[in-house]
């Protein structure tokens, strides 16, 4: 199979397995949908069953409402509500919209009579309300019957007993009581409606009827007759209408009992709907949301399979192709590279690679061929280049031959050329030798050729000539040069020769006389220079001497300053010490201050406390005075006053108990008194001791400080001299520079002075002026002479004119 | 006065101790009327000096006599804590100045002593007994014996019969 095609097939899978799982994705999209739809429906309707249920609430509640209060509003509406019909009105309408959407569910049977249940409810209630307004009528009728039969039987019983009839007014009392207890049994029934309350009315209009019989029997009086006859008609009228009465509440009742039933039922049954519809909406979420979440498991499956189906299909195809294409790759890199050797198995694979790989065998095959058939016509051409090779070998030798006979004609003429050359090379060598000053060469003679010879002979001897007289003047320079001033130049000169020779000796004459003066002056400044540098180094010592006392006075002075500002900083802290000593004394006085104050009010206490004590030692005193005086009595008094005379024992041992106690008080405030005095005593004398000690302490900083002034004062006089010293130290150090500059500047010139003296030492012959007779022995001659060029001959008066001049100088 | 049997020995008799001129005396309790403190007495012209007047007991008017120095005694200072007994003298009250009143003590006859008749040169002595009380030694004084007849001798006699007894 090709690639192509397994390509296509594992796209088409994959096409395949989207489009699945996007249809189911889309069924279940939509089921959820539905499930959405009905859901809603249901909240509707379950909004609408509410709406009902509450309106039915309200219908009752009205209905209570009115049963109670009897509000004729609570049936038509108030206050902008629905009463009980409006209510129903509203139930009625509504229902078959219910019913219509509670379309398959089985509670819709429920509301069907709905409708029908709540109009018999609205029609009793109007039933009821008539009922009600026919008992009020029958109430209201019994009540004025009640009340006429009453105000009868009073008058019956009144006038009887004026006309002397107790008899008839006992009887009209008894029916008027019983009267009285039928109107209030009715009365109760009124309010409770029970059947006892009735009966018991029933009753006693029945003893009242009865009783009224009995007195119209016993009445004599027309007018008491009339009375009665009209009174027992009104207990008739009376008990008729209470039987209404009893029968319309009774009605009414019964109806009340159906609206009873019908209310409960119909909310019941509302709610068993409305029920329905919650389980409903209850089942319908979970499930919407059960099947979400299937779908997304479901799907999420379908991904999954789908990713793991794709990866191994592209994984085994990318295979395929990936190994298939790196052996094809390789054997195309090595025929790119020319190697045709290489092998190529021809592949079985019917896929494009396979038949890329056949291909290949195919193109590798035809390349060996054109290898070949290559490597022929290269042959071909080797042969043919070795054939023009062995040609030209042999024309290069024909052409060497040739070379070697003009080479031969050239050597000829060469060494013709080379003895010209030769005699022009020595004539250029010695006349440029002589040009630079050396005469002494001269031309070779050892020429082939008559005329060269010849010219060589003139030449030797011009230089001969020359060389004579330079060495002449040579060697007078010479002399010269080493410092004889006395020579001459002698001998015959001719032309610029004796020119020369004339010129030379008057120079040296005039050298000669100049360089005496020169002596003369340069003896006179080493003199000079000497003196000078011995008193400058005199002099340079001597303020080198005062620079170190300068220096050593400065130090000094320094030390001084130092020390003094030691003092003064032991002054100012010893100040600083006395005025805390002073501080903490002023302290202490304070503190002596305060307890010689506490120690008087303690004294003063203790005055008080005397005082106390005193008056009770009085107390004790006459009670012990008092109770003597009892004794004394008791005593005269004999037997009798013998248990007094115990008491005033009693009283006279308490009195003295007290007076001793008082007693060691006054001791013990004694005592305390005289410490207390010592106390004061002791403050007053350490108050003393610590005023003289103040004293004392502000002398002695009074004393400090007046030396930290004083001191500092000399410090300050003090710092003046160390910067005077300092300035003279300065200017000594100056001094003793520049001193030792000039002992220098004067040594050096005494040097110059002594290097001057050495220069001119090196002269001889030196004479003041050109006399020969004072100076005949320092003359030297040279005899020139074309002969002895080379040797210069000296007198011996050089060596002994030179220590005249040595004399002269020997001084530096 | 003499109304104490000292010759029945088992009778206690009851008596006021006092402090005079720095010595402890006694006399009988029922011949003192009471006990009352200093008061400044006014003085009577030509009086003995041991007489310092009279002084008002709620309007019976009385004399004081400085009891000391009757008994020849040197006289204490008068302070406001001295003492006026109220004696009877022959039926007569009169005050008598001491330093301090002691105590109301009993002693049994056994416990007074008659002084020795070798120590007294009158007839009537003006010590009637001696006491201890403790190591107090208490002269029972004889109220009579200080009768201003007397006064002159008493204190010669009282003095040396103390001196010899002690």
């Amino acid at each position: 199979m090709s690639i192509v095609m397994r390509i296509y097939l594992g796209m088409g899978a994959m096409i395949a397995l989207v489009v699945i799982v996007g249809g189911f994705a889309s069924y279940q999209t939509n089921r959820l949908a539905d499930t959405f739809v009905e859901y809603r429906g249901t909240a509707k309707t379950s909004l609408i069953a509410n709406e009902l249920t509450e309106d039915l609430f309200e219908a009752r509640l009205d209905s209570s409402k009115y049963r109670i209060t009897k509000d004729r509003k609570y049936i038509d509406g108030y206050n902008g509500r629905d009463g009980v019909i409006g209510n129903i009105e509203e139930i009625v309408e509504l229902s078959p919209e219910l019913i219509e959407m509670m379309e398959g569910y089985p509670e819709q049977v429920e509301l069907t009579n709905i409708a029908d249940l709540l109009i018999e409810y609205e029609t009793s209630m109007e039933a009821a309300y008539e009922k009600q307004t026919e008992r009020d009528a029958y109430v209201e009728e019994t009540a004025e019957l009640g009340k006429k039969a009453r105000e009868q039987l009073s008058e019956i019983m009144e006038t009887a007993l004026r006309d002397n009839d107790p008899q008839a007014a006992a009887v009209a009392g008894r029916v008027s009581s019983h009267l009285l207890l039928a109107r209030l049994y009715l009365e109760r029934f009124l309010i409770d409606n029970k059947e006892s309350d009735g009966a018991r009315a029933d009753e006693e209009i029945e003893l009242a009827r009865n009783g009224m019989t009995d007195l119209l029997r016993e009445l004599q009086n027309p007018r008491r007759r009339e009375l009665a006859q009209a009174t027992i008609d009104d207990l008739a009228a009376f008990d008729t209408a209470k039987e209404a009465v009893i029968n319309v509440i009774s009605e009414r009742n019964a109806i009340y009992a159906r609206m009873d039933e019908i209310g409960p039922e119909t909310l019941s049954r509302m709610e068993t709907a409305l029920n329905a519809v919650v389980d409903r909406q209850n089942t319908l979420g979970p499930a919407g949301a059960a099947m979400a979440q299937r779908s997304i498991v479901i799907v999420s499956v379908f991904v999954v399979i789908g990713a793991i189906i794709g990866g191994i299909l592209a994984f085994f195809t990318a295979r395929i192709i990936a190994s298939s294409l790196t052996r094809i790759t390789e054997d195309m890199g090595e025929l790119a590279d020319g190697n045709l050797d290489v092998e190529i198995e021809p592949s079985k694979d019917e896929h494009e690679i396979g038949k890329m790989t056949n291909a290949m065998v195919v193109f590798l095959d035809n390349a060996r061929k054109a290898r070949d058939l290559d490597l022929e016509v290269k042959e071909k051409e080797k042969k043919e280049r070795e054939l023009e090779e062995a040609n030209r070998a042999r024309e290069a030798e024909l052409e060497k031959e040739r070379r070697a006979v003009e080479e031969r004609e050239r050597e000829a003429e060469r060494a013709r050329m080379q003895t010209l050359e030769n005699f022009q090379k020595d004539m250029e060598r010695v006349l440029g030798e002589a040009a630079s000053g050396d005469f002494s060469n001269r031309m070779s003679k050892d020429i082939d050729d008559e005329a060269l010879v010849g010219l060589a002979d003139v030449i030797n001897k011009l230089l001969e000539q020359t060389e004579a007289n330079i060495d002449d003047i040579v060697r007078s320079i010479g002399e010269l040069s080493q410092g004889n001033l006395g020579i001459r130049i002698d001998g015959d000169r001719q032309g610029a020769f004796l020119r020369m020779k004339d010129d030379f000796n008057a120079a040296l004459t005039t050298l000669s006389a100049t360089m005496a003066e020169i002596m003369d002056s340069g003896q006179n400044v080493s003199e000079t220079s000497v003196h000078l540098e011995k008193s400058s180094n005199d002099m340079a010592k001597r303020a080198e001497d005062n620079a170190a006392a300068v220096e050593e006075t400065s130090a000094a002075v320094e030390q001084i300053t130092a020390s003094i500002r030691q003092v003064v900083t032991n002054a100012k802290s010893a100040d600083e010490a006395t005025r805390k000593v002073r501080e903490s004394a002023d302290k202490t006085r304070q503190v002596s201050d305060e307890t010689e104050a506490s120690i008087n009010a303690m004294t003063e206490a203790s005055a008080q406390i005397n005082r106390v004590v005193k008056v009770i030692e009085d107390i004790a005193f006459q009670i012990n005075l008092l109770a003597l005086n009892a004794g004394v009595e008791a005593a005269r008094a004999g037997e009798a006053g013998r248990g007094f005379s115990v008491v005033a024992s009693e009283v006279r041992a308490l009195a003295q108990r007290s007076q001793e106690a008082v007693q060691e008080i006054s001791q013990v405030i004694d005592q305390n008194n005289q410490s207390v005095e010592v106390g004061v005593e002791q403050v007053a004398l350490s108050r003393k001791a610590l005023e003289e000690i103040i004293g004392d302490v502000e002398v002695a900083s009074d004393q400090i400080s007046e030396i930290a002034m004083a001191v500092e004062q000399q410090s300050v006089g003090i710092e003046e001299v160390n910067t005077a010293v300092r300035s003279i130290d300065k200017t000594a150090q100056t001094n003793a520079a520049s001193l030792e500059e000039m002992t220098a500047a004067s040594v050096s010139m005494s040097k110059e002075a002594t290097t001057l003296a050495k220069a001119l030492q090196q002269f001889h012959g030196v004479s003041k002026s050109e006399t020969p007779a004072k100076k005949p022995k320092a003359e030297t001659t040279v005899a020139a002479s074309a002969d002895h060029p080379a040797q210069p001959r000296r007198t011996a008066a050089v060596a002994g004119g030179q220590p005249v001049v040595d004399e002269s100088w020997e001084e530096f | 006065m003499n109304d104490i049997d000292l010759t029945d020995k088992s009778v206690a008799v009851e008596l006021l101790s006092f402090r005079a001129g720095g010595q402890d005396y006694a006399i009988d309790i029922g011949s003192t009327r009471e006990i009352r403190s200093w008061t400044t007495p006014s003085e009577m012209p030509d009086a003995p000096a041991d007489m310092l007047g009279v002084i008002n007991l709620r309007g019976e008017v009385l004399p004081l006599l400085d009891l000391a120095g009757r008994l020849g005694l040197p006289t204490p200072e008068v302070n406001e804590r001295s003492v006026i007994i109220v004696a009877e003298l022959d039926n007569e009250p009169i005050g008598l100045l001491v330093d301090a009143v002691s105590d109301i003590i009993a002693p049994s006859e056994d416990d007074l002593q008659r002084p020795s008749d070798a120590v007294s040169r009158d007839e009537q002595p003006c010590v009637r007994a001696l006491t201890l009380i403790g190591k107090k030694l208490v002269r029972v004084l004889e109220l009579s014996s200080l009768k201003p007849a007397q006064i002159n001798l008493i204190p010669q006699v009282c003095e040396n019969e103390l001196q010899k007894f002690q």
